[in-house]
């Protein structure tokens, strides 16, 4: 009895020993630097010129007080499902074009979808205002009078905007879901005599409610933690929203960071809720949909033209195409007056952009480095991290996984800040630790933006993967990294590249963090973009944008041209073997009879 | 209903997976299709359930065309019953549910779903797990929901691909009591695609062995295990022996072979054969000290190499010296006697006991022992 | 692998930010304040966070002129001052240097900022800029541009109908047809409003702008959009500081700039000192470099500054970009402490009743 104790609680420790690694990177980029943030609700004058423990409630009583601040949470909330709805039913149907389309379809949805997924924010948002704003490109090329948009420049406006630019988060969770489900599922119900439409709704369709879900929430966080979007495209109608306050309590003077804390800490709860909500739904619904064995045949003559390829085909149009090719028609035009005449054409700004001094390329180097470093240790963390919360399944571990999923609605700009009170904090001092204003803290702060988003999308790919297969590999004396490197990273090795591009992109485009961390004299491609902009020097910002973004496209590019041929290779050796089984197989039938 | 396939083809990227296959399934028998991975079994299946389109000759059952060059039948109008070799039950539904589905599909009313749900899972007997989910049960209840969904809109033909290969090896062997029984009492066509001859000797009316996408041959389980006309058949159908020998002379049934010095009398006559060879079942072969010749056996000497034993016998690797080709040849023979191995002993071939199977291309591939 | 090759590139990384390391650690040792003689060899250096079009163009110029190595972090006035903010229980800035003197008041009532310092070359101030320095000479003015003024767009709108005073805009020809900035967001959007109160009374600009919200005022997030909407023809004229619409004006667009009579609201960018900058003599070198004829001529290039450089200068015998109109203008003086100390409230007030 004892003895049985005693290991049982040797083996309590060693779980969270073992859940150490990822407990201290969760600690070093995340939780610290957001505590620092959140302990000033109650300790407004932590951070003060003089530092001081006196606590307070003030600032969240002020927080509660403003009725505004109800009023924006619910904006946000209600804002937030709508887009993340629509954002479920556009993505849905994208997967299901692409998943069950024709080679060349498929790449062509997915490339867009990805182009979607990378393109910075600010760019759709710049892009949808230029084509849909009186006088705009639309309005050149149609002849619309002034107004002829009102209604874009609305809570409509913003809900079509965000629905298609959230399309992404729901279509990498679903096609994922759609490739691994067993087509057993769908063939059963056929041989009932279920018609399509039926089955799709009756066992399709729940069958993928985890993978739904998943992308759902995703969107509905990015949705209830926007703030651009709103701003640039219902500037007039100006819809209350939370991330606004937030944002209005940073930037007015004097800048109150007490009361973006409790702000960000509605947020936080709220997703909190929302994720939680959303897990104690999906308890017991959880179920491997990937047959045990994989069945290459089962693919076979499903590869057809369906009106979902052609309707994902339009979606991706509104998507991409339409804000997009707004932005590339604004930096090819000579000044914002200009009408979309052929003479009004130039290259003059690319030039211009290009030339910028030695400092925008210089700034353009920068970043690529700090691309570079965050994306191979967002890839490496990431996968690290969501293989021991699947795979090492402990309250720490949990936890972990529960707190990174709710800080993908903190706002860029709260997290960035918290970097500083963090990692300037006057503690340091004697420790020499003050990393703020040193390129590791702001390889640090991309990192922590990008590892929630690494996670979740690693989560979802591991959550389909048999434990057998681990325990297969541990079985043969395989060390954890060896196991997470020889079994589970070739897996899971698309969602890795994935990841490694989502962040290479994120830190392109990244502003809060690039502005607000950047060592003084070095500044980082983003802030140079946003310079840019600042001087109202549009057509040479969405010159540099584009040329940001055509780097990213091209390294897309060639990193899934490398995971194609990693992954045929990998096909190819798996068909030699079965191959191989046929002859071995003749040979077991020989055994005696009985 | 009855199934007739006529020059069935199907090609994958090139590859011929079907070639021309010639089949006919009796109403209301139990077909067994047998073959190895990759001899297309799982696409004749597939090509019976309409999941896949064929690329020449027809299917027809009960008179009505289900699949043809350039038209497919849809699978939902065929009235068919799959089982799954994973059991394919849908986890988000209850046993109740998926029972009910296919009844639901067909628009019948409520009541009548219950009964009729009821009925089938007392058929499998499960019906204590109406409420239950697919991950609450166990493999073998599993496989018995399976069979109820399929069999519960009363199909007229029940197609089963593999369905005991997801079981462990003591359960296997009963559910194959059960499934015999379920499938005998509801009297309905089956085609059951399996690579375990010992599913397809212990279980159908009919076999069908196919290799390479082409018919190696069709029978009853004791037409071919008894009877096998190849030797890609009389190995898959079990263990065998098969030698090349000399032909001394051959009548209409009977051969006379030259081997390891000994003459031999054979059934068969190497006269429509590719390259004619003799099989010998380990159990028609005996061990012995002593090499007593006669009439009704030749003792051939020869020495065991390696044994195993099997709880009721034992069985040996012998090696044969085979004075006249020098190399010697390993058999397979079973005894209920212990011998230790480097035994020199003596090979009885019973008079009679080899058959001429057709060797063929196939024969290198599978031959016993390379 | 991957790990071997992001140390590789760490290195890189801190191999271009040589010289960082250096500020931390006068920023970690600010409690003792050493003199920072650290990088650079001789002079040491200046960490400058400045929201300045210019600003990299007076760095460059400051650091041939003197050899103290600059290290500017430049962004949007919003973020300069939410970065001040968050470092300043252990600050790592020397000087801070952007539009508006009533933000540059609130840090300063805070303690933030070095006060009753005064630059040898301050004799070079006009009159104008005399006036813009606060009593307890916590920052510094380097130049003064209008909150506000209004820009009509010459294509849809002849000479004789521009306007002349601001309630001109409340007649029915502008119905719909102007715009301004939102104060939340644009930061020379609220000297304007809070001028506005200063001009009028409280309840005279409430009045003004619920009236101009009556006329179908549509409220842009910052000075570009709102620029856009004008040269769009979206509005026929728009409220926003000057030297936006100089610069476009500059550029050949159809822009005519009006400075209404009742006067228009000063805007200085301002130059602070920290009260404990880690370098403090070459902080106070700066502002003396900004405030002479020499780091006048930086500023005052837009190829130095672009829009930034349309400014006013407020430094005797410095003339002002030729695109700016140079005399006639009613400079109207904001009382920046009074501003500060309002900002919540007005921006409540105009959040609720007028951008809503």
């Amino acid at each position: 009895m004892t003895i049985s104790h005693s290991k049982h609680s040797v083996r309590h420790i060693r779980d969270w020993l073992g859940a150490a690694p990822s407990l201290l990177l969760f600690f070093i980029l995340i939780l610290y630097p957001l505590l620092t943030l959140l302990a000033q609700t109650v300790l407004p004058n932590l951070f003060g010129v003089h530092m001081s423990l006196i606590p307070s409630l003030s600032p969240l009583r002020q927080v509660f007080a403003n009725p505004l601040n109800l009023e924006a949470v619910l904006n946000s909330l209600v804002l937030g499902l709508v887009s993340a709805i629509f954002a479920t039913a556009l993505g849905t149907v994208c997967a299901f074009g692409a998943v069950r389309a024709h080679r060349g379809w498929r790449l062509t949805i997915d490339t867009g979808v990805w182009i979607v997924f990378f393109a910075p924010s600010y760019v759709i948002a710049q892009g949808w205002v230029s084509l849909m704003q009186d006088g705009g490109i639309a309005a050149e090329l149609f002849h619309l009078p002034n107004g002829w948009s009102h209604w874009f420049f609305s809570r409509v406006g913003l809900v079509i905007v965000m629905s298609l630019r959230y399309i992404p988060f729901v279509y990498f969770a679903m096609s994922q879901s759609i490739r691994n489900i067993g087509k057993e599922f769908e063939q059963a119900g056929r041989l009932l005599g279920a018609k399509r439409t039926y089955l799709f709704r009756k066992i399709t369709l729940p069958l993928m409610t985890p993978a739904l879900l998943a992308g759902a929430s995703i969107a509905f966080a990015e949705g209830f933690g926007d703030f651009g979007f709103a701003a640039a495209i219902t500037p007039q109608t100006h819809i209350p929203l939370i991330t606004y306050q937030i944002y209005a309590s940073l930037n007015e003077a004097p800048v109150d960071y007490p009361s973006a804390a409790g702000l960000s800490l509605i947020l936080i709860v709220v997703m909190a809720i929302a994720f939680w909500l959303q897990m104690r739904w999906m308890r017991g619904r959880s179920y491997s949909t990937i047959s045990t064995h994989s069945r290459a045949a089962a693919t076979h003559g499903s590869h057809r033209f369906t009106s979902a390829t052609a309707v994902s085909l339009v979606i991706l149009f509104f998507a991409l195409i339409l804000p997009l090719g707004s932005t590339v028609l604004e930096s090819l035009l000579k000044d914002s007056a200009s009408s979309l005449a052929f003479h009004n054409f130039t290259l003059h700004h690319y030039h211009q952009a290009l030339e910028l001094s030695s400092g925008g390329l210089g700034s353009l180097r920068r970043t690529m480095i700090y691309a570079a470093i965050s994306a191979s240790l967002t890839m490496v963390f990431g996968l690290y991290l969501a293989f021991t919360m699947i795979f090492k399944k402990t309250v720490a571990t949990r936890l972990v996984n529960n707190i990174m999923i709710a800080t993908i609605a903190v706002p860029g700009i709260v997290l960035a800040a918290g970097f500083i009170f963090a990692y300037n904090a006057v503690w340091l001092i004697p420790l020499h630790l003050v990393i703020y204003g040193t390129p590791i803290c702001l390889g640090m702060a991309y990192l922590a933006g990008s590892l929630p988003y690494a996670i979740r999308l690693q989560l979802g790919a591991m959550n389909q993967m048999s434990p057998n297969l681990l325990t297969a590999a541990a079985s043969l004396g395989a060390k954890q990294w060896t196991v997470l490197r020889r079994v589970v990273l070739p897996l899971v090795r698309a969602t890795a590249v994935a990841t490694f591009f989502m962040t290479l992109t994120g830190t392109m485009f990244e502003l809060p963090a690039s502005s607000l961390l950047y060592p003084a004299g070095y500044p980082p491609f983003p802030e140079t973009i946003q310079k840019t902009f600042n001087a109202f020097e549009y057509a040479r910002g969405s010159a540099l944008t584009v040329i940001g973004m055509v780097i990213v496209f091209v390294l897309y590019g060639l990193g899934r041209l490398l995971e194609s041929r990693l992954v045929g290779g990998e096909l190819q050796t798996a068909s030699r073997r079965r191959r191989q089984k046929a002859p071995s197989e003749v040979k077991a039938v020989t055994s005696p009879t009985p | 209903m009855e199934i007739e396939l006529k020059d069935v083809c199907k090609e994958f990227n090139g590859k011929k997976v079907l070639q021309g296959i010639d089949l006919s399934i009796p109403k209301g028998q139990f077909t067994a299709l047998l073959g190895p991975s990759g001899c297309g079994k799982t696409t004749l299946l597939n090509a019976l359930a309409g999941f896949l389109d064929i690329d020449g000759g027809e299917i027809v059952v009960g008179g009505q065309t289900w699949s043809d060059e350039g038209v497919t039948l849809a699978p939902e109008k065929r009235n068919v019953g799959m089982v799954f070799q994973d059991f394919a039950l849908w986890p988000h539904l209850t046993v109740y549910e998926n029972v009910a589905f296919g009844l639901k599909v067909k628009r019948r009313r409520a009541p009548e779903i219950a009964v009729r749900v009821q009925e089938v899972l007392a058929t499998v007997q499960m019906e204590g797990y109406v409420n239950a989910y697919p991950h609450q049960l166990s493999g073998g209840q599993k496989q018995r929901i399976a069979i109820a969904r399929a069999l519960a809109p009363n199909p007229s033909v029940l197609l089963m691909d593999e369905p005991l290969s997801s079981l462990d090896a003591k359960l296997r062997e009963q559910m194959r009591w059960d499934l015999l029984s379920i499938i005998k009492s509801a009297k309905i066509t089956t085609v059951y695609v399996t690579h375990d001859q010992m599913e397809a000797l212990s279980m159908a009316d009919q076999i069908v062995l196919l290799h390479d996408g082409i018919v190696e041959q069709v029978g009853t389980p004791q037409e071919l295990f008894d009877n096998p006309q190849t030797v890609f058949a009389a190995h898959f159908m079990g263990a065998a022996n098969v030698i090349e020998a000399e032909f001394r002379e051959s009548a209409e049934n009977f051969s006379m072979i030259q081997w390891s010095g000994a003459t031999l009398r054979v059934h068969g006559s190497p006269a429509h054969m590719q390259q004619p060879m003799v099989l010998f079942r380990p159990s028609s072969l005996r061990l012995s000290y002593e090499a007593t010749p006669s009439s009704l056996h030749s003792s051939l000497p020869c020495i065991i190499q390696a044994r195993a034993y099997h709880g009721f016998t034992w069985q040996y690797r012998v090696q044969v010296k085979d004075a006249t080709r020098q190399l010697p040849q390993t058999v397979e023979v079973w005894s209920a006697d212990e011998f230790a191995i480097g035994t020199q002993l003596f090979l009885h071939v019973p008079a009679e006991s080899g058959r001429l199977v057709e060797g063929g291309e196939t024969a290198k591939l599978t031959h016993l022992g390379g | 692998m991957a790990g071997s090759l992001a140390c590789l590139c760490i290195g890189a990384v801190a191999g271009c930010g040589t010289g960082n390391n250096a500020s931390s650690a006068n920023a970690a040792g600010t409690g003792s304040k050493p003199a920072s003689t650290a990088t650079g060899g001789n002079k040491g250096q200046l960490v400058l966070y400045s929201a300045q079009g210019y600003d990299a163009a007076v760095a460059k110029a400051f650091q041939a002129a003197t050899g103290i190595q600059v290290k500017l972090v430049n962004n949007s006035t919003g973020t300069i001052v939410a970065k001040m903010e968050a470092e300043k229980s252990n600050p790592h800035w020397d000087v801070a240097w952007f539009d508006g003197a009533s933000t540059m008041q609130a840090l300063d009532n805070q303690g933030m900022l070095l006060q009753n310092w005064t630059p040898d070359d301050v004799s070079n101030y006009d009159t104008l800029g005399q006036s813009l320095i606060p009593a307890d000479k916590s920052y510094y003015p380097g130049g003064v541009t209008a909150a506000a003024a209004i820009g009509v767009n010459t294509k849809l709108v002849p000479a004789a109908d521009y306007p002349t005073h601001w309630s001109d805009l409340l007649k029915p020809y502008w119905k719909n047809a102007i715009a301004m900035n939102d104060p939340a967001i644009s930061g020379p959007t609220f000297p304007f409003v809070a001028g506005m109160m200063q001009l009028k009374g409280t309840n005279g600009a409430e009045q003004y702008f619920t009236n101009l919200k009556k006329n179908g005022l549509h409220v842009f997030p910052t000075n570009g959009v709102t620029l856009k909407a004008l040269l769009k023809g979206q509005v026929k004229a728009i409220m926003i500081q000057d030297s936006a619409m100089i610069s476009a004006k500059a550029k050949g667009e159809p822009i005519q700039i009006v400075y209404p009579s009742g006067g228009v609201f000063t805007l200085p960018d301002v130059l602070s000192i920290d009260k404990n900058a880690p370098d403090m003599a070459n902080a106070k070198k700066f502002i003396e470099f900004v405030l002479s004829p020499a780091g006048q001529k930086v500023m005052l290039n837009p190829k130095n500054g672009g829009g930034d450089s349309y400014f006013n200068p407020v430094i005797q015998g410095e003339t002002p970009n030729p695109a700016r109109q140079q005399s006639g203008i009613n400079w109207v003086r904001v009382n920046d402490i009074k501003a500060a100390n309002n900002e919540a409230s007005i921006q409540q007030w105009f959040h609720d009743n007028i951008t809503q």
